[in-house]
Order: structure tokens, then C-alpha cells, then sequence
């Protein structure tokens, strides 16, 4: 039993549990907490950090079907895909379809 | 916080709909199609990750429900993945969900002064994560304070649906899929993340420092210190982006 359930309460704990109270404080400080102040401009900055470098591991050493890309193409296509979306003065969709179009054709030429 | 300040001065001079009701139909209507595709999209991506680092089906949709945050989801499985500790995985996903934080307190504003009971507001802050975030503040500051709430739920509750139902599309498709559409549901999340946060970091260089930093610490660091690199990165790019930025603010 604890072996099917352990999943699930590892993402209750870990996920959560380390998650929800972060909405909560939210709604909790909205009314008085200064957004601008230095505390917040730190946690904003960490938070970005970590959410940044999770990109990069997934962009550099992915798992699954995208390990089969050479490494090359995958930055190509990122970098190109951020590139497509300031470029275009902030599209989303544009940067996001570039990013995909560059890896399909990166991958598709080099085989 | 311009946004806040706005609502402060009421609604822009908007009338408000006739009903609760009319308000979340409306919600429903204008449902945000574009930005809805693209996180479906790498909700999917993580549907598919699941199966292939060999969760179960049910564990994949709970991860989606009870989370909502994919950076979150995805941290929590590739710490697992790699090896890390249950503590260290917490401590991973929880600072991948400080900037929870700050949105919810620019978001949560706007979800008050409707005629919904209060309590509505807790489930309704589980929805706050990028996508929701990002064109609530957009549509939200339009509408009369009583149509907010409803109108965001009119949005958020098929939002949520949806990405539930596409985590169990993504999980069972992979596998199914030619290998290249399975790569390109991978490089959907980080290409749609990193986006997402260049958007959002548009008026802080700070921020934008801090994107910069952990792009460039997290792959050294995940082979230097696995298990401890998300965090590391956090801190260490973070906090020398902040002191850049405040160092600069000085001079």
C-alpha cells in the first residue's frame, strides 16, 4: 500500500505543502506589504534564479526524447526562440513557435 | 505597483454585469485561447516526462491538481530523478514557488470586492501561476470590482480542467508519438518558462540579471553539485543579481 501511495504524499509534502502557502501569504500580506521594498526584490530575484536555472537544465540536460537532440540544436533553438520573441517586441507565441520550428528543422538536418 | 493603485481608484469607471452569474459567463467567453494552447502545450510536455521518469498515471494528474505550478511539478520530479533528498526536494520546489509570492499579492487585489463569500478567494489563489497571472492582470483591472472574481473563476475553472485532462493525454500519448513531436512537447516548457519570465521581468533589471545568472549557473552546477543545483543557483544567481542591481542603484 505505502508503495503506491508514497507518491502521492511525496507530492503532497514536497510539492503542496511547499507551494500553497506561498498563495496564501500572498493573499494574506496584499493588502499592507510594500511589493517595492528590498526583501521582496530579493525573494523576486532567487525565485526568478532558480526558475531560470531549472530551464537551462531542462534546455541542456534534458530527459526523454529530447536527450536524442544534439546539444547544439537545443541551445540554437532556445536562444533563437528568445531572440524571435524580443525581436518581435514580446509575441509569446512567436518566440515560442520559433524556438519549436528551429528544433524540428535543427534536428531534422542533422539527423 | 501602478496596478494596485488603479484599483484603489475603483474600476476605470466600468459598470458592472447584471449577476455573479453573467460576470463568470463572461469569464468563460473571453477565455484566454493563446496563452491557454501554450501552457496546455507544456502541460502536456509534463504529462509526457512523467511517464517516461515511470510515475504513475494518477500520480501525474494529482501532481497538476494538487500543485498547479509546472516549474514546481518539474522540479519536484527531476529532484526525485536525480537523486535528491525529500527535504532537498521541498526546499527546491518551495523557492521555485517564492515567486508565488509576489504575484499573489499583486494579483489577490483584485480578486476582492465581490459579491462571492470570502473563503472563495483560497481556492481561488491556487489558480495563481504564470499563465492566469499574466492575463488577469491584464482583463481584471478593466472590470468592476464585484465581476473580478467571478469573471477570473469563469477563466480558471476550464483553465484547470483542461490542464488536468492534457496531463493525462500527454502521459499516455508518450511513447505513441513520433520521437521529434515527443522532443518538441519537452522544449515547450523551458522555451514557454523562460518567455513567461522575460515577460513579466520587462520593467525590473534585477530580474532580468537574475534570468541571465541562473540560465548560465544552472547547467554548471547540476553536474558540480547534483541535487543541491536549483537551489544553489537560486541563491548564489539571485542574490548576486540583487546586489548588482542595488549596487548600481547607489552610484
Amino acid at each position: 500500500m505505502s508503495e503506491t501511495l508514497w507518491p502521492y504524499i511525496v507530492i503532497l509534502l514536497a510539492g503542496t505543502l511547499m507551494t500553497e502557502p506561498w498563495r496564501w501569504a500572498g493573499l494574506v500580506l496584499s493588502r499592507n506589504l510594500d511589493v517595492e521594498g528590498e526583501v521582496f526584490k530579493l525573494a523576486r530575484a532567487i525565485s526568478t534564479a532558480i526558475v531560470a536555472a531549472l530551464v537551462a537544465r531542462l534546455v541542456v540536460l534534458p530527459t526523454g526524447a529530447l536527450a536524442d537532440i544534439d546539444i547544439w540544436v537545443r541551445i540554437a533553438a532556445f536562444l533563437g526562440g528568445i531572440a524571435a520573441y524580443l525581436v518581435s517586441g514580446g509575441r509569446l507565441l512567436l518566440g515560442v513557435a520559433t524556438g519549436v520550428a528551429l528544433l524540428l528543422s535543427g534536428a531534422s538536418l542533422l539527423g | 505597483m501602478a496596478e494596485a493603485d488603479r484599483f484603489e481608484d475603483g474600476s476605470d469607471g466600468a459598470v458592472p454585469a447584471g449577476s455573479t452569474r453573467t460576470a463568470f459567463v463572461r469569464g468563460l467567453r473571453e477565455f484566454p485561447v493563446v496563452p491557454a494552447i501554450i501552457l496546455l502545450s507544456a502541460v502536456m510536455g509534463f504529462g509526457a516526462l512523467a511517464r517516461d521518469l515511470g510515475l504513475d498515471l494518477g500520480v501525474a494528474v494529482f501532481s497538476t491538481a494538487a500543485i498547479f505550478a509546472l516549474p514546481g511539478q518539474v522540479a519536484l520530479l527531476t529532484e526525485q530523478l536525480h537523486g535528491a533528498s525529500l527535504v532537498a526536494t521541498a526546499l527546491a520546489v518551495a523557492l521555485t514557488a517564492t515567486r508565488l509570492l509576489p504575484m499573489a499579492v499583486v494579483l489577490a487585489p483584485y480578486l476582492r470586492g465581490s459579491r462571492l463569500p470570502r473563503w472563495m478567494l483560497v481556492p481561488a489563489i491556487h489558480f495563481c501561476a504564470v499563465t492566469l497571472w499574466v492575463t488577469g492582470m491584464r482583463r481584471l483591472p478593466e472590470l468592476a470590482p464585484a465581476d473580478r472574481l467571478p469573471y477570473f473563476l469563469g477563466s480558471a475553472l476550464p483553465l484547470y480542467g483542461l490542464a488536468l485532462l492534457t496531463t493525462a493525454i500527454g502521459f499516455l500519448i508518450a511513447g505513441e508519438v513520433p520521437v521529434l513531436i515527443a522532443a518538441a512537447l519537452f522544449f515547450l516548457t523551458p522555451i514557454y518558462f523562460v518567455l513567461s519570465m522575460i515577460q513579466s521581468a520587462m520593467r525590473s533589471p534585477v530580474d532580468r540579471l537574475a534570468i541571465v545568472f541562473g540560465l548560465g549557473l544552472g547547467p554548471v552546477l547540476a553536474r558540480l553539485t547534483p541535487g543541491l543545483d536549483l537551489l544553489l543557483a537560486g541563491l548564489v544567481g539571485g542574490t548576486a543579481a540583487y546586489l548588482i542591481g542595488r549596487w548600481r542603484r547607489v552610484r
